[in-house]
Order: structure tokens, then C-alpha cells, then sequence
């Protein structure tokens, strides 16, 4: 993250008074830093009533939160078992087709006869091709104004489904809307396939920058880096094998 | 006359320039001389006033028409049209009388009276109602006892049929050609003199057709009549007290009309999958409360109607459902002018059917999804939100389409044949096939060939694929093909066919 030496100093300082109750969590300092989406507000605990730090909420749930095993094992065990349910994952990609069918089939997978929804697809999603049965239904060329609207009721009125969405360069309102909506899809598995973006704060839950490895060999790999995940540093991993069915 | 002499009787309208006054209508101050012209023979078949006046009659060539009238305009005969006009007129004249049937031949309506009797006491009571429901159509009315006498404008309620017949030609009967040619060879041009042979011997010489036809005039074989079947029409309206600018000031009004709706549909047990809202503004000169008998001719709205289609992709019936989606349609559109006229109308019910319950996905949750859909249809437009249909082809990209959601798609889901054999298998992504330099890419594996079926001529220019997969300079493992040329192949080392990116799998 580049948090600048002076906001992290600024952070560091509130948390310090914080503790020492000098100031108070809707000071405008922190305000502000939320706003920029450099600090994440502190959730309350419902075991102890305590308020505890969010990283680490999201650590004692995900422990019983269902997780959706994507086929890459170095990244599945990263994730802490797979992609989350009821949560925002985002697949940073160079460009198209870096490793989006291997995802897209294990997200299909979890559908099993449910909905799935492409909002702005790279390609037409081929059904000889899937390896599951899914309801498929397709938006496309969707605007950026229309894919904020049209994600956001799909994820918040879905329950049980599949939401595959491709944005080149989503904003920080767009994702927030997707948040706010996966807020009530606990049973929803919502994918964004965007760019490569800078490396400011968004609200997902976790996001994965995917690298291709040079075809030097019959078979490409595949390698990713782990900018965000639940209770865990970022980390880049090793280069896993892209399976190709054949 | 009193009621029961309306008993048997039958009243036939013809309607002989249907399509013809449709387009007078359209052009009201019109001097012009105006033509329907037949388009295989260009022969005049209808003909306005102004026509006539110059001597422009049915049967003339347009070429001679030409000769007579400068500035004449004419449109071909679109026999389509007047089917279309001929049922919207039944429509109005369903709502008097319910005993309706279509001459589609020869644009005409039958009435049967008897069962009217009780409505419309006398013949003039009819013929005032009709005068007034057709007030802008012109037509022909005639009485008589049975259809075909009615059809021929023979009344023989008052006198012996063979008098009511005395004169009346048979070349405008309607007869075959070849049997009208026989009868003339007999002598035989009249009615009445037809009517005076024993009907076993025109019937031995002339065969059934004749004695068919006898019998009808008789009133002794009754014709096969098309009954006409009114549509499930519904059309409310409703008047607004000031001038509205905004769809904020219509909402309540509007919510009025599809409590109507909905309390309408759930008496009959009936659904709708598509709405109508008919905006009428101050620059309309018609009355807004007759708008459904241009039900058909949405294209052809008059000025000041605005027109507001809203589609949903299930069956809806409850206010909850269709008054959301309306919200959505309406919430960000500009009115052409101030409205002060409201309708809702719907052209087609169908019968409200509770859904099968299925295993995996309770009721409840696919209303929901229905819902959902209704909502992204209406926002983005019927063309953006899509689903996979999969047909039979021989081509990958002739075994699916992307069509409009449908009532009948939710629910469905589609999936690959698990039993097919690795020669089937296909990629996740499929794109349009996309000419590539193949040197760009490296290709792994065997080729999957890929042959036209045998059925298909070989001018069809099908010719075989060759399939493999390849990884491009970044490595992304794509679908490609080459396209042998469909003439080269008896030669593949000099086949300059074609490499296509056809699909992607990485």
C-alpha cells in the first residue's frame, strides 16, 4: 500500500490517542482517512461487545464461512480454503483470458443449476464448453453507469447464485455499491475481473493480481499475487500449472 | 317491424376500400386523388372520390390512371392490412353484438340476429347501432334470412325467394369461373333462372358445387362461417384533472389503473407479459377512451399519443410486480408535451399458472429472480439481458444463440452433455471466428476435424475445420482453427485456406 511516511504517522498517532481516549473515532482526522479509504472502521464484536479490529472479525468468521476451492491449490490455501462466500473478490488481470476460465468454471461449479449472471463478458460464454449446468444469463455492453446499477440489484436480490462481472477500472463508489449490496447475498459468490489498478484501498474482500509466466514450455503457468485477503499479509505466490481440458 | 322478426335474420357488412379509407383516415384534408393499386397486375382495386371524379374506377390500368390524374398517389394492395382492419372492426361491433363471423374473401362481417333479438328489438335498432359503432368506415348493410342471400344484399323476408331473386345476376355471385362459363353455355345467367331446375339435374350436370350453392340460397345448407373470436382486450382510462409535465405527477394515477389491472386479471385467473401505457397529450384531438380499437396500430399512433411498451419476463399480475418495473420504465423519461390523458391497455392475457416447485430453489426465490429480471429488462432494454439457448448445429457457433429473457427461460438451466466423448469437447469462451497469423502462435496437441454434414450441396461453401489448440506470445491458450478452402481440397499442399481464433480456454 502507499500509505505515505506522513499519513502513517497520522494513523499511527490516532490509534495511540484512541487508546488513550483523546480522541474521538469521528474525529475529522480519521474522518478523512476513511474517506480515502486508508482506514477501515473498527466492527463490533457480538461474542464479547468489545470492538475489535476488522481484519481480525473477518478472521474469527471465516473459520465457518463456506469457501469456494478454485482450482489453483497454492492460491485456495492462501484464501484460507477458496473464495469466500457472501464476499467481494477481485482477479487483477493484464488482459483477458489470464487465467478467467479457471475461475469462471469453479464459480459455475458452486452454481450447480442456480443463476449465474456475466455482466459485460470478454466473449460469448460457451455452454458445450461450462462443466456444470447453471442458469446463464448474459448482460452486455453494459456502461459503466448501467453495470453499477445493474451489479448492484443483481448481487443485493440474487441469494443463491453466481455474479461474474468484468470492469476495466471500477471506482471506489462502484465497489462500495457492490459491498453495501453483498451485504445482503450471504450466499452469493461475486467475482470482479478488472485491469491492473493502482494499489489503492478498495472495499474488497480479497484481491489477487494474476502474472502469466512466459510460454517457455508446452504449458503456460500461471502466478498470483495476493494483494488482500482476510487474516493474512499480502503475499505473492508460486507459479501454478494453467490447466488446459483437453 | 317487431322482435320477432328478427328471428333467422342475418345482416352481412361489406367493407369494400378497407384498406384505402385506413389511409383517408390518415390523410384527412387530402384532395389528392388517392389509388390501391393490386401489385402483381398494377391494376387499380381502390379508388377515393377524387379519383372517380376523374374517371379513375377498380379495373383500370395504373398506367391509363395516369393518363387522367397528374398528381395522382397510389399504395399497393396489402391484403395483410386489411385482414388486420377487418378484425379491428369486429372488435368495435363485438361490443353490441356477440355473434360475430369474418368473410375474410371478401372483407365482409355476418351478423346473427337471433340471438339479439332480446338487445335489439327491431331492424332499425340495429342498423342505427351499427351506423354509430362504424361511424368513420364505409360498408354496405343487408338483411335477409340466411348468410348467402345476405352476402348477395337479397332480402326474401318480405316476398317468395324466387322474386326477391327476379334479375339478379350470377356473375357477381362469386361462383367458379368454369361453372359460371357452364351455366352461362345453359342459358342460364340468372337466379331465378337457376332456381326453376329441379336440382338433381343441375346437380347431375353441374356436379356438388352447384347444388351447394342452391341449397345455401335456400337457407337448407348452412356455409362454414369463420366465428369470430374476440382477443382478450383490456383498455382502462383514465382522465387527468390538471395537465401533468413529470411522471411524478402521474405515479398515483397510474398505480390506480394497474389496481384495476390487477384486480381484473385476478377474477379471471389471468397474467400479462406486456403493458401498454397510452399517454395522451393536449395536441390529441381524438377520445382518448376509444384508443384500443388502434390497439393494432401502435406504429401508426396518431399525434399526441405517446406510447410506452413495458415488458416482463414472467407472467406478472399483482401491482407489487408490474409497478415496479413502470417506476423504472417512467422514473427518467421526458414527456413530448403535457399529458392529460392517461390508458393502460393490454392485448394479450394468458392464463395465470402456478409454477412447479423445484428442488433446489424454493418458489419464493424464483419469483424473486423474475422479479429481478423484470427490473433489469425494464431499466436496460429487453436486448441487454440475455440468456443461452442451445440448438443442434454442426458448427460451434451454431449450437447456441443469445436471445431476450423469456417467462419460459427462467428457471431452465443448460448444460453440456456429460456424455459426450473428448472429441466434443469445447472451450469456455467462444468468440466470432477472428482470422489470425498463425505464426504468432504454437500450436499443441491434434487436430480435431470438423465436416460439414453430408446434406449440404457443395455450393453451400461449408468446408472442413481443423481444430486445435494454441498458445498465443503471452501465453493464453486459445481455440483455433483452419478453414480448408471448400475447392482446394483435393490438394491440401496448395490449400490457401484461412486460421481463425475461434474461442478461448485459459
Amino acid at each position: 500500500m502507499h500509505i505515505q511516511l506522513f499519513e502513517a504517522a497520522t494513523i499511527l498517532r490516532c490509534i495511540i490517542m484512541a487508546k488513550q481516549n483523546l480522541v474521538s473515532p469521528t474525529s475529522q482526522l480519521l474522518t478523512d482517512l476513511i474517506q480515502r479509504g486508508q482506514v477501515f472502521r473498527a466492527s463490533q464484536s457480538a461474542t464479547d461487545g468489545h470492538s475489535s479490529a476488522h481484519c481480525q472479525a473477518n478472521k474469527l468468521s471465516s473459520a465457518s464461512r463456506q469457501h469456494i476451492a478454485t482450482g489453483f491449490a497454492g492460491l485456495d490455501h492462501a484464501l484460507g480454503g477458496g473464495l469466500a462466500l457472501g464476499k467481494l473478490h477481485e482477479f487483477q488481470r493484464p488482459a483477458d483470458f489470464y487465467g478467467d476460465s479457471q475461475l469462471v468454471q469453479a464459480a459455475v461449479a458452486y452454481a450447480n443449476s442456480a443463476p449465474v449472471f456475466w455482466l459485460n463478458p470478454p466473449a460469448q460464454p460457451f455452454v458445450p464448453g461450462l462443466q456444470h449446468a447453471a442458469e446463464h444469463y448474459v448482460l452486455d455492453q453494459l456502461s459503466d453507469e448501467e453495470i453499477k446499477w445493474a451489479s448492484s440489484q443483481i448481487i443485493s436480490n440474487l441469494g443463491h447464485g453466481v455474479v461474474l462481472l468484468w470492469h476495466p477500472q471500477p471506482d471506489v463508489q462502484t465497489v462500495r455499491s457492490w459491498q453495501r449490496a453483498m451485504q445482503q447475498a450471504p450466499e452469493a459468490l461475486v467475482l470482479v475481473f478488472s485491469g491492473l489498478m493502482p494499489q489503492e484501498a478498495r472495499a474488497y474482500h480479497t484481491r489477487v493480481r494474476v502474472r502469466l509466466h512466459a510460454a517457455t514450455s508446452a504449458s503456460s503457468s500461471i502466478a498470483f499475487d495476493v494483494l488482500k485477503r482476510p487474516g493474512g499479509w499480502p503475499v505473492s505466490l508460486d507459479a501454478e500449472k494453467l490447466a488446459v481440458h483437453r | 317491424m317487431n322482435a320477432h322478426e328478427l328471428r333467422g335474420t342475418w345482416l352481412y357488412l361489406e367493407f369494400h376500400q378497407l384498406q384505402l379509407q385506413h389511409w383517408m383516415q390518415q390523410r384527412p384534408n387530402c384532395e389528392q386523388p388517392l389509388l390501391i393499386v393490386c401489385s402483381d397486375r398494377n391494376k387499380v382495386v381502390q379508388a377515393n372520390p377524387s379519383a372517380r371524379a376523374l374517371g379513375i374506377h377498380p379495373g383500370l390500368a395504373l398506367s391509363d390512371a395516369w393518363l387522367l390524374a397528374d398528381a395522382l398517389d397510389y399504395a399497393y394492395w396489402q391484403p395483410e392490412v386489411e385482414q388486420r382492419l377487418l378484425q379491428q372492426l369486429a372488435e368495435r361491433l363485438y361490443t353490441a353484438f356477440a355473434d360475430l363471423s369474418l368473410d375474410t374473401e371478401a372483407n365482409g362481417l355476418w351478423v346473427q340476429l337471433t340471438t339479439q333479438q332480446r338487445l335489439h328489438a327491431q331492424q332499425q335498432t340495429v342498423a342505427d347501432k351499427v351506423s354509430k359503432l362504424l361511424v368513420d368506415t364505409e360498408y354496405r348493410a343487408s338483411f335477409s334470412s340466411n348468410p348467402l342471400l345476405a352476402k348477395l344484399g337479397i332480402d326474401d323476408r318480405a316476398e317468395a325467394l324466387l322474386q326477391a331473386c327476379q334479375g339478379y345476376p350470377l356473375r357477381v355471385c362469386g361462383l367458379a369461373d368454369d361453372l359460371h362459363h357452364k351455366l352461362s353455355s345453359m342459358g342460364l345467367d340468372t337466379i331465378d333462372k337457376l332456381l326453376q331446375i329441379p336440382v338433381p339435374i343441375l346437380g347431375k350436370k353441374l356436379g356438388q358445387p352447384i347444388v351447394d350453392f342452391i341449397l345455401q340460397l335456400k337457407g337448407q345448407l348452412k356455409p362454414r362461417l369463420l366465428i369470430y373470436q374476440p382477443r382478450e382486450l383490456i383498455y382502462l382510462h383514465r382522465q387527468l384533472h390538471a395537465e401533468v409535465h413529470v411522471w411524478s405527477g402521474l405515479r398515483f394515477v397510474a398505480k390506480s389503473l394497474l389496481q384495476d389491472l390487477e384486480q381484473h386479471l385476478r377474477q379471471s385467473q389471468q397474467a400479462v407479459t406486456r403493458i401498454y401505457l397510452v399517454l395522451f397529450n393536449r395536441d390529441f384531438q381524438g377520445n382518448p377512451a376509444q384508443m384500443p380499437y388502434k390497439s393494432n396500430a401502435f406504429a401508426t399512433f396518431p399525434l399526441g399519443v405517446e406510447c410506452v411498451e413495458i415488458g416482463f419476463a414472467r407472467a406478472v399480475y399483482r401491482l407489487a410486480d408490474t409497478y415496479s418495473v413502470l417506476q423504472l420504465k417512467l422514473e427518467n423519461r421526458r414527456f413530448k408535451a403535457p399529458i392529460v390523458d392517461i390508458g393502460l391497455y393490454v392485448e394479450q392475457t394468458e392464463a395465470f399458472t402456478a409454477q412447479p416447485m423445484r428442488l433446489d430453489q424454493s418458489k419464493a426465490g424464483e419469483h424473486q429472480l423474475a422479479t429481478l429480471l423484470n427490473r433489469l429488462q425494464s431499466r436496460l432494454g429487453a436486448d441487454k439481458v440475455q440468456t443461452i439457448h442451445q440448438h443442434t448445429g454442426w458448427l460451434p457457433e451454431l449450437q447456441q444463440s443469445l436471445q431476450p429473457v423469456s417467462d419460459q427461460d427462467i428457471g431452465l438451466s443448460t448444460a453440456h452433455d456429460s456424455t459426450q466423448s473428448y472429441l466434443d469437447w469445447r472451450p469456455p469462451w467462444l468468440l466470432s471466428p477472428k482470422p489470425i497469423d498463425i505464426r504468432g502462435w504454437r500450436i499443441q496437441g491434434q487436430p480435431q476435424r470438423i465436416q460439414p454434414p453430408w446434406w449440404l450441396p457443395d455450393q453451400s461453401g461449408a468446408a472442413d475445420r481443423d481444430y486445435l489448440i494454441a498458445q498465443d506470445k503471452v501465453g493464453r491458450w486459445g481455440w483455433v482453427y483452419f478453414q480448408h478452402d471448400a475447392k482446394a481440397q483435393a490438394s491440401p499442399q496448395q490449400d490457401p485456406g484461412q486460421w481463425f481464433l475461434h474461442g478461448w480456454l485459459s
